[in-house]
């Protein structure tokens, strides 16, 4: 039997199918099993759904149904199970689990991790009360805010911060230096960064900048010495830098360069040629053939190492300026970190992403078994979905139980998809599918198995036909173009499109009836007229920062008239999903749609909450409450209440905005209705979420379903719960994260609408009809985003630094960082290869895509490779429209269970006068105040009362008291005030008797009325058919009090008593002042 | 079919016919007793006792004679033994540690734990035999457990030296903590259960008070209760009613019944076991909503329609919500035909407003320094809604706040925050405590001041007395640690005390209970425990929330609680379980809502007890249980923007016309969008200015120009000499400039602002060398910020209008005049001589301006030569930017096409037929102030 099987499963393979039936394989033949083994995904989501996968299959087998799922079963497993023992089991199985569901161990690998290092919380010197932050943006901004007072008192740091605010200047970035910070913390979070063994001093690093400084200028010192001698020679034999052939363009240039940038000029091939070959110094008959072949013996040697210092020479040099560009991240990153570590301890949070470097720095000991024993990790068998986005570290954590696994010959699975890892920026390392997971398992290497998920369940055949070639012949491109640019080692991307499970197989169920269109694009750059006075609006638009480039909206139109056709085909919106790179180019087509009049799109930005109306008005009417001279926030209010809430269509806009100008008088009454404006000034006293309900009614915005308004409810009492703060709070949070996903309505499912979405949503999804609208964007790292990467190198000085965060551009290569640089290279091509096939294979039937027409020869971008491909795999016309497949009509597709519905209207009412709820409090706190003298005389009975309550006789005043005091009712000190009373009551002869032992007591207990009604006299005594009832009061003698008493003693000779003596005790702070009245 | 209770009554009411006052009846819970008192009081026909009711604790504590003290007390008692064992841990962190500490200890009493064999340090595998009496799986886990600490012999890890430290002392700490309590006659939970089972004649003893014990309703007695109850069941003195249905209690490995097919109590026939699932009808209602709002307005909309339907009775109906967080949101979607509403659960104190009160004077206590605190805890705290009950009409604070949003203080000392125009309370609550009294002392003074205003002015409603009662509850606790504090003396400085406020508020729920026993039932999930309800709506069925997590942090390691036998998360399961399929054992009608949210923590997976019925209970029972499933999800639309359109009536025309100066700022915000330039300019509308702490450009600009306007005031010619004096200077032109655009920054030049002060700083002095190294030099300084007014006719026969502005330097240099602009934000070089450009395309706002400065300034003083330039403050390095080609000067020629153009923007302006509307490009409304009215 294999230990681990490794299953490549290209997309649409039937990952999960495969992952159910092996965890049945497991459960089936040994139903106890499902204890002992961890199935382990990436989301919640994902988990929530493998689990209901597992129990829907159970139960469909248990009741004879999942067939294929039985067949596959009873085949793989030699006949050891049957159809009636799949049957038995399942429904045992079933039963097992659904009773025991703490011992259904589906996870994520997250919640896995944490909860062993919760059990190890206190070993590790985490505190117990530890959360998982799961906001990071929030604690990084809290650490920035940190750092920037810690600079006080530091003053390397604060060297290092302005530093980094002039290089910015300098590069004319401005002063705002939060989000660099924020990127530094961000990347020291990086798990590659924490777990490296280097701890940062400041001073070192200011001693290495120092050096960095030092080798920069000696070398341009060098180079520019050079350029002068070489001038000065030059001078000698009265020639200029001119006099060599091609003059202005000739090889002599290299001295004036050498002077003027040192570092930065470059050495032409004539350079190189000059260097090398002297008899190129002049042309035939050159006039000044004496003079250079006399200068030439002094001046080679310099142009000889003036062109090695610019090239083999400056990698030194290169990698010097290189590294000190973002020195000061580098000194930053020390205290930052520094800050935090304290910020968790202060808070008692982990970050999410600490889960898993923790563990690993413990798993790196011998301490492994000890750790998860204590946590109780009981699991044989694991089994590991989305592999390829698994990252090092969390592999090196799970890496001990497997192994432990397997060397008890038990079963692994391992599943996942090299083609599909999009997630390189959260640390998913690829390379572990593909090889890492079998040379760090050497010596159980003959137990791995490799497997291959072949056959495409999701799409039609002309779509697994297109992606089947499709991808080889990009892999060719993509490769050929890196080996032009000298990178050579391609193994990951290779290994990654050329497994067995590229190539796919069509399922029988989904024969022809597919369809790809990639349509092209005129691609005109719009060009500036320049004629005077012809400049059109739209031209000016064109130069705005993300130029709307004419191909975009081309492509704009193309999605939109496919759409219409789609519709008369039969296809609903619901078939149909838009996939983008980013948000940004989401709102382009969704706006392009609904503009023309398609209203029926869901996209991340038609779901931001500050796109609704009526979440703006709301926001204005907590500004407003906020501050009320906010004449913006007032013009809001009324501009929107006239014309959402109750809107007239006469409304003299006007007057509505220039109401609330500063000059006018604020205290005039404003146009919206009178008693609402004040009743808004009321309602500050309500906590937040009320707030928004008693606003809801007032505006009456809950007669009508709302789901921005709902979605904006829930996020005020999320607030509340995590942030513990009021108006104010929430405005602020509202501010920054508005345009936030966290601000935006949670995408529903099973709307009929036209999904648009990133790519990256769109994994592990699949629509009848995909459309890409922009298939355009470059395959390298791209210029305008700067990436910082950390790299590493044997050369001093470097070495000791390592790794050393430095600017990801093309200078890299010619560093001592060159092959990471290359790597890096390697990895964007294949991350992007790898998001275009996440987006091709998510269609079912049909693939329309838009491309702008590219005259590019290299092959770096996605709109330069798809050409390239076509003509490749098809023979296909240059710029034509490719087309491949018929169109065939929509597929009907079973109806969900439960179809959505949206509740009638939002229920908000008044709760206040409905409620009831009995209170300790009311009255005793001030019982309780500081100065005695405050205390009244009723907050003293109160107490008094209590006590009593608990003595039945002398010998329970002692718990009584302490009684109280552990509730928090007396201080010791009061406790003595009460003795004294409680003593004087037990020993007084007035009153001792009704202390006395001997007697049975009821001590406030209840005599309940047929009618209902309950009687709760303070104490009745009963000795021998005697009883004495008596009342506590702590007021002026009243009539109703006798009254009282009365009625108690006549329900008592209802019960049958006869014998009844009746008092009341009146109490008083002072015990002398203390009397009992005895009642007729 | 009679509820539970009911036919408790009936049985009792035969058993004692001679009433019930000397019976004790023992109830999972205090309020399934009201309950019971409620229903007993139906059956009489004259006054009798009520039989006295205990929850289970009550009854052990009872039969025990010990005290068991409040939380923090036992945590004190607890560290006053373990510090001599870890003299290094400090309170607060050890508080939590603490608590489960007790909670570990209080389960091996529980259980009757040998807790000196459980504690055994195991030294060497071979001794596990010997040691300890087990076999089979519990002694091949500890086996296990034991082999993976002690590992291959090597030497032990810090990890594990860090474990075994603990664990040797624990056996010490635990005997030790109970020598102490018993001193005092005092005792934590289990150490009574304990008691109690150990002294069976003394505890039979106190039991005989009354007559009889019943015992009711209850589930998964440890072993410590079992034995107390078999031993008075055993001596006549009491009887067990159980609440069980025969569907759960006689189905293999369904939990809910686990205890009663394992309890020696309820062995063979037990009293009751019900068949109420095999011959009920159901109606299971499974709703899927979003999030918790979702759930609550689903839910209420239910019950809206529940209510309607005949024979609907509010009482006969239950709300159940496992997080007790839902209470707002779901009082607040009660439908109106329920007129009484009673709540009755353990609310989270840490949601309660007082406690965020609490925690954000917290925060502003923890963030004061230099005797200052930080303008925006200030803020905060001033904004919560009870600050707002502490003055009568709030004036006096409003009055603060309008001076506080002019000036904009950041740090707020003693100076602004007291005085005579102060609200009177800012002198309690700016107060300033240091040592551990004064601090409590200052917060109960707080929290005095509020409970007072809070109940004078909302007397007698509701809402005030829910406030009071969660006032109060933090109020007691603050002084019961007071008190503590003072017992044990324990200082506990700063940081430290307001973190623990935060631990010990975080465990502690309010006991809500509402009374009469009237109207709908909103229940927190434990407090259903043996009552019965026809319509039951259970919110939050989701794992994660139903069943409630499981604590599951012990000092014990898993293997040895399992060994042992304690509580581990089946017992946990089982509880829950039983529970929830006990409330629906007679239910009719019933409704269990889950979140459909897969984003949000809580949400996603539907509880297991939804798939439990779904795959068993139906399948089983099919006459009787129908389920109807139903997704709430609500309609998207994508809201449209309304535009909006201002017409140029008379009325606006005359305020263009005359109240106006022109601004090259309101200008280009005309360029840039005309509805802007409307709300801006015409209609009056300003935003409020904020206090910003942040490194914000308007705050750069404005102390940048400032310093520039101190430095160069009367500098006159700037030649090497002057230079020397201004250079000098160039600290109290900065520290100035602040003192006047943000007072109180100069008291805290720290963090952000330092990092300012020194950027403006470098940028002055860099901006004063550029000057004294001109290569024209030397310039002389004509005039800084130079105001000028200009009239300006743009039209014959028309008034002319004014314009207005403010010139940053004029200096002179070689003959001509040069009108520079400071500018912070990016300069974009742009062709000047695209003069069109300037009044369509807001990127060439720079330029428009200086052109505009340019006109002013030859207007006002004709025939001078004048060159424009710009300081780009964000690349110095690169020297002026002058916009005109090769820098020459303005031509007359510019200067009247400028003139022309500017003349054709006012006649647009002033044209009654174009309108004011918004900017068709949406990305010039990113900064706009005007955003949220647009909708952009
Ligand atoms: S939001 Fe846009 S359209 Fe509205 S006023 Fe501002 S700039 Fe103009």
């Amino acid at each position: 039997m294999q230990a681990l099987t490794i299953y490549k499963s290209s997309a649409g393979s039937g990952k999960t199918f495969t992952l159910v039936k092996e965890y049945l394989k497991l459960v089936l033949v040994e139903p106890k099993l499902y204890r002992n083994v961890l199935a382990i995904t990436f989301t919640n989501k994902a988990a929530a759904e493998m689990k209901s996968r597992i129990l829907e299959s159970l139960s469909g087998l248990a009741e004879g149904k999942e067939q294929a799922m039985a067949d596959s079963l009873i085949a793989e497993t030699n006949g050891v199970l049957t159809d009636a023992l799949i049957k038995n089991r399942s429904a045992e199985t079933l039963s097992l689990i659904l009773h025991d569901y703490s011992g259904f161990a589906v996870s994520t690998i997250d919640s896995f991790f944490y909860k062993i290092i919760r059990a190890i919380a206190r070993e590790m010197q985490l505190p117990l009360s530890v959360e998982i932050e799961l906001d990071i943006d929030r604690v990084l901004s809290m650490v920035t805010d940190k750092l920037y007072e810690s600079m006080d008192n530091n003053p390397i740091l604060a060297d290092w911060m302005e530093t980094m605010v002039s290089n910015r200047m300098s590069e004319g970035k401005g002063w705002k230096i939060d989000t660099q910070i924020v990127a530094v913390a961000r990347e020291l979070l990086n798990e590659r960064l924490a777990t490296r063994d280097q701890n940062y001093d400041a001073k070192a690093i200011k001693t290495f900048s120092e050096e960095l400084w030092k080798i920069r200028k000696d070398y341009e010192e060098k180079v520019k010495v050079l350029g002068e001698r070489g001038t000065k020679i030059l001078d000698m034999y009265n020639l200029d830098f001119t006099d060599f052939p091609f003059g202005l363009n000739g090889f002599g240039t290299i001295f004036p360069k050498a002077i003027k940038n040192p570092g930065t000029f470059d050495i032409g091939t004539r350079m190189q040629v000059a260097a090398q070959d002297d008899s190129r110094w002049y042309k035939a008959n050159d006039p000044r053939q004496t003079e250079i072949e006399a200068c030439r013996p002094e001046l080679l040697p310099i142009v000889k190492e003036l062109v090695y210092l610019r090239q083999e020479g400056a990698v030194y040099y290169n990698t010097a300026c290189l590294v000190l560009h973002n020195i000061y991240l580098f000194g930053i990153a020390e205290d930052l970190l520094k800050n935090l570590k304290n910020y968790r301890e202060e808070q008692g949070v982990l970050l999410i992403s600490d889960i898993s470097i923790l563990l690993h720095n413990l798993i790196k000991t011998s301490d492994t078994p000890f750790v998860y024993e204590k946590a109780g990790s009981i699991y044989k068998h694991f089994l590991l979905d989305e592999f390829q986005d698994t990252s090092n570290v969390q592999w090196k954590d799970l890496h001990p139980l497997v192994s432990h696994s397997m060397s008890s010959g038990n079963f692994n699975l391992i599943v996942g998809d090299a083609k599909q890892a999009i997630y390189r920026w959260r640390n998913g390392e690829v390379e572990l599918l593909l090889n890492g997971v079998k040379d760090s398992l050497p010596q159980y290497s003959s137990m791995i198995d490799y497997k291959a998920l072949k056959t495409n369940f999701r799409s039609k055949k002309e779509i697994v036909e297109f992606n089947n070639l499709f991808f080889e012949k990009a892999l060719e491109q993509v490769i050929a173009q890196l080996e032009r640019d000298e990178i050579t080692d391609l193994d990951l991307l290779k290994e990654a499109y050329r497994g067995e499970d590229a190539k796919q197989i069509v399922s029988d169920q989904h024969k022809e009836g597919g369809y790809v269109k990639i349509s092209f694009l005129e691609n005109t750059k719009t060009e500036k007229k320049k004629k005077k006075g012809q400049e059109t609006v739209e031209a000016l638009q064109d130069e705005e920062d993300e130029p709307k480039k004419k191909w975009k909206e081309l492509a704009c139109e193309g999605v939109f008239s496919t759409i219409e056709t789609l519709k008369k085909e039969g296809f609903s919106y619901g078939d149909m999903a838009i996939l983008v790179r980013s948000n940004k180019e989401g709102a382009t087509i969704t706006n392009y749609l609904i503009d023309n009049n398609i209203t029926n799109v869901i996209s991340p930005d038609s779901l931001m909450l500050e796109s609704s109306p009526e979440v703006r008005f709301l926001i204005s009417v907590l500004s407003f409450m906020h501050n009320p001279d906010d004449s913006i926030s007032k013009a809001n209010i009324h501009f929107h209440y006239y014309t959402i809430i109750d809107p007239k269509p006469e409304t003299d806009l006007h007057a509505l905005f220039s109401h609330f100008n500063k000059k006018s008088d604020s205290k005039q009454t404003a146009p919206l209705p009178g008693p609402i404006m004040k009743q808004l000034v009321m309602m500050r006293k309500l906590p937040l979420y009320e707030l928004t309900e008693q606003l809801l009614q007032i505006f009456n915005l809950h007669q009508k379903p709302n789901a921005f308004i709902q979605r904006f409810q829930d996020i005020i009492y999320d607030f509340i719960q995590k942030a513990n703060s009021g108006i104010q709070g929430f405005l602020q949070w509202w501010d920054e994260y508005r345009e936030s996903e966290k601000c935006s309505l949670l995408l529903p499912e099973n709307q009929d609408s036209i999904t648009v979405m990133t790519i990256h949503k769109s994994k592990g999804l699949q629509f009848p009809i995909v459309f890409m609208p922009f298939m355009e964007w470059k395959m390298k790292p791209e210029a305008n985003k700067p990436k910082t990467l950390w790299v590493s190198t044997n050369e001093e000085p470097f070495k000791p630094y390592c790794p050393l965060p430095v600017p990801l551009n093309e200078a890299m290569a010619k560093t001592y960082f060159s092959a990471e640089y290359k790597q890096e290279l390697t990895q964007y091509y294949l991350d992007n290869l790898n998001l275009l096939y996440v987006a091709l294979t998510r269609p079912e039937q049909r693939f329309y895509g838009f491309c702008p027409t590219m005259d590019s020869e290299k092959i770096n971008s996605i709109g330069a490779l798809l050409p390239a491909v076509l003509k490749a795999g098809w023979a296909w016309q240059e710029f034509d429209t490719f087309e491949l497949g018929a169109t065939a009509p929509p597929v009907q597709k079973k109806k969900n269970k439960t179809t959505p519905i949206s509740l009638s209207r939002i229920l908000s009412g008044p709760w206040n006068e409905r409620i009831s709820i009995a209170t300790k409090g009311k009255g005793k706190m001030d019982a309780f105040t500081l100065d005695e003298s405050d205390r009244s005389v009723l907050d003293l009975g109160l107490l008094i009362h209590g006590l009593l309550q608990e003595i039945d006789t002398v010998d329970d005043i002692d718990s009584a008291l302490q009684r109280l005091e552990f509730e928090g009712m007396v201080e010791p000190a009061e406790k003595d005030t009460l003795r004294a009373l409680l003593d004087y009551l037990t020993q007084h002869r007035d009153t001792s008797f009704l202390f006395e032992k001997g007697w049975d007591v009821k001590n406030e207990n209840d005599i309940l009325l047929p009618d209902g009604t309950v009687l709760r006299p303070d104490r009745v005594m009963f000795r021998q058919g005697q009883a004495i009832v008596v009342d506590y009061k702590t007021g002026l003698p009243h009539e109703s009090h006798a009254k009282q008493v009365q009625e108690y003693a006549h329900v008592l000779s209802q019960m049958g008593v006869l014998d009844i003596q009746k008092y009341i005790l009146y109490l008083r702070t002072n015990p002398a002042d203390t009397f009992i009245q005895q009642l007729p | 079919m009679d509820s539970f209770l009911e036919k408790l009554i009936k049985e009792l009411n035969s058993k004692h016919p001679q009433g019930l006052g000397d019976v004790c009846i023992v109830f999972p819970t205090q309020r399934a007793g009201l309950f019971f008192r409620k229903h007993l009081a139906r059956h009489i026909k004259q006054p009798i006792w009520a039989p006295e009711v205990l929850s289970v604790e009550n009854f052990f504590r009872t039969l025990s004679g010990s005290e068991v003290p409040d939380q923090l007390t036992l945590v004190m008692e607890l560290f006053d033994v373990y510090k001599t064992y870890f003299p290094d841990e400090s309170f607060d962190r050890f508080y939590h540690w603490g608590s489960m500490m007790i909670k570990d200890f209080d389960e091996i009493d529980r259980y009757m734990v040998d807790a000196r064999v459980l504690f055994k340090n195991i030294k060497d595998l071979k001794d596990i035999d010997e040691e300890f009496g087990f076999d089979g799986e519990e002694l091949e886990a500890l086996k296990r457990f034991w082999e993976a600490f002690l590992g291959n012999g090597e030497d032990l890890s810090n990890l594990k030296k860090s474990f075994i430290k603990t664990w040797s002392c624990l056996n010490d700490v635990y005997s030790q903590l109970k020598v102490n309590l018993n001193k005092k006659g005092w005792a934590y939970e289990g150490m009574v259960y304990r008691q109690v089972a150990d002294n069976l004649q003394d505890s039979e003893a106190r039991a005989k008070r009354w007559k009889h014990v019943v015992f009711a309703g209850l589930y998964d007695l440890s072993p410590s209760e079992e034995k107390v109850i078999e031993h008075l069941m055993q001596q006549g003195l009491a009887s067990c009613y159980w609440d069980a249905d025969s569907y759960y209690t006689d189905t293999k490995n369904f939990e809910a019944g686990a205890f009663f097919r394992n309890s020696n109590l309820t062995q063979g026939n037990f009293l009751w076991k019900e068949d109420a699932y095999a011959t009920l009808e159901k109606k299971i209602n499974i709703i899927g909503a979003p999030q918790a709002v979702g759930q609550a307005k689903t839910a209420g909309l239910e019950l809206e329609e529940l209510s309607l339907l005949p024979g609907f009775v509010a009482e006969n109906t239950a709300l159940v919500l496992p997080d007790e967080n839902m209470l707002f949101p779901v009082l607040h979607s009660i439908p109106e035909a329920i007129k009484t509403i009673n709540v009755t659960m353990g609310y989270p104190l840490k949601s309660t407003p007082i406690a965020s009160l609490m925690f954000l004077v917290g925060r502003m206590q923890k963030n004061y320094k230099k005797g200052a605190f930080y303008h925006s805890d200030v803020i905060q705290v001033l904004s919560h809604p009870y600050i707002q009950y502490l003055e009568k009409d709030n004036s006096a604070l409003f009055k603060w706040k309008q001076n506080y949003f002019q000036i904009g203080w950041i740090y707020l000392s003693t100076k602004h925050l007291s005085g005579a125009t102060v609200p009177s309370f800012f002198s309690t609550l700016f107060q300033r405590p240091e040592s551990t009294d004064e601090v409590i002392n200052y917060l109960l003074g707080l929290l005095n001041m509020l409970q007072k205003s809070i109940e004078t002015k909302r007397s007698n409603s509701n809402r005030a007395s829910l406030e009071s009662e969660m006032i109060f509850q933090y109020f007691s606790h603050l002084k019961r640690l007071h008190t503590l504090v003072q017992q044990y003396k324990t200082e506990l400085s700063g940081e430290i005390l307001w973190n623990l406020f935060n631990e010990i508020t975080a465990s502690v729920r309010i006991p809500f209970s509402g009374e009469p026993l009237n109207g709908l039932q909103i229940m927190g999930f434990l407090e259903t425990r043996a009552l019965d309800f026809e319509n039951v709506i259970i919110l939050a069925n989701n794992e994660g929330t139903l069943p409630a997590p499981m604590r599951s942090h012990s000092f014990i390691p898993f293997a040895i609680r399992k060994a042992f036998g304690m509580n581990t998360h089946e017992h946990h399961d089982s509880r829950y379980a039983y529970y929830f399929y006990r409330l629906l054992q007679r239910a009719k009608k019933i409704y269990l809502l889950y979140n459909t949210e897969t984003k949000s923590v809580t949400g996603g997976e539907k509880s297991r007890y939804i798939m439990q019925i779904e795959q068993e209970l139906q399948k089983r029972f099919p006459q009787q249980i129908s389920i109807e499933h139903k997704q709430i999800a609500p309609d998207i639309a994508k809201p449209q923007a309304m535009p909006i359109t201002i017409q140029k009536t008379p009325e606006i025309l005359a305020i263009l016309k005359t109240k106006k100066q022109y601004s090259a700022s309101a200008l280009s915000n005309y360029i840039n969008c005309k509805l802007s330039f409307y709300l801006k300019s015409v209609a009056g509308l300003h935003e409020p200015d904020e206090v910003d702490d942040s490194i914000d450009d308007a705050m750069f600009g404005n102390v940048f120009h400032k310093a520039m306007e101190n430095l160069y005031r009367d500098a006159g010619l700037l030649d090497q000499a002057k230079g020397q004096i201004l250079k000098k200077k160039i600290e109290q032109a900065v520290d100035g400039a602040f003192t006047e655009e943000y007072p109180g920054a100069e008291n805290r030049f720290e963090g952000r602002n330092l990092l300012l002060r020194k950027v403006i700083l470098e940028l002055v002095n860099q901006t004063l060398q550029m000057d004294l190294n001109d290569p024209e030099k030397p310039i002389n300084i004509e005039k800084v910020e130079e105001k000028i007014n200009l009239p300006f006719s743009y039209k014959q026969g028309e008034e002319p209008i004014m314009l207005n502005g403010i010139i940053d330097r004029v200096d002179s240099l070689n003959g001509r005049k040069r009108i520079l602009d400071y500018k912070t934000g990016k300069v974009d070089k742009k062709d000047s001589s695209e003069m069109d450009f300037f009044f369509s395309d807001p990127k060439y706002k720079i330029l428009f301006q200086t052109f505009f400065y340019g006109l002013l300034y030859s207007k006002t003083y004709p025939n001078t030569t004048i060159q424009l330039g710009i300081y780009p403050l964000k690349k110095l390095s690169e020297g002026i930017h002058f916009p005109k080609k090769d820098n020459a000067n303005l031509s007359q020629d510019e200067l009247n096409e400028f003139e022309n153009r500017l003349s054709n923007l006012f006649s647009e302006i002033f044209d009654p037929t174009t309108t004011f509307d918004q900017t068709d490009f949406e990305e010039r409304c990113v900064y706009c102030a005007f955003k949220d009215i647009c909708g952009r």
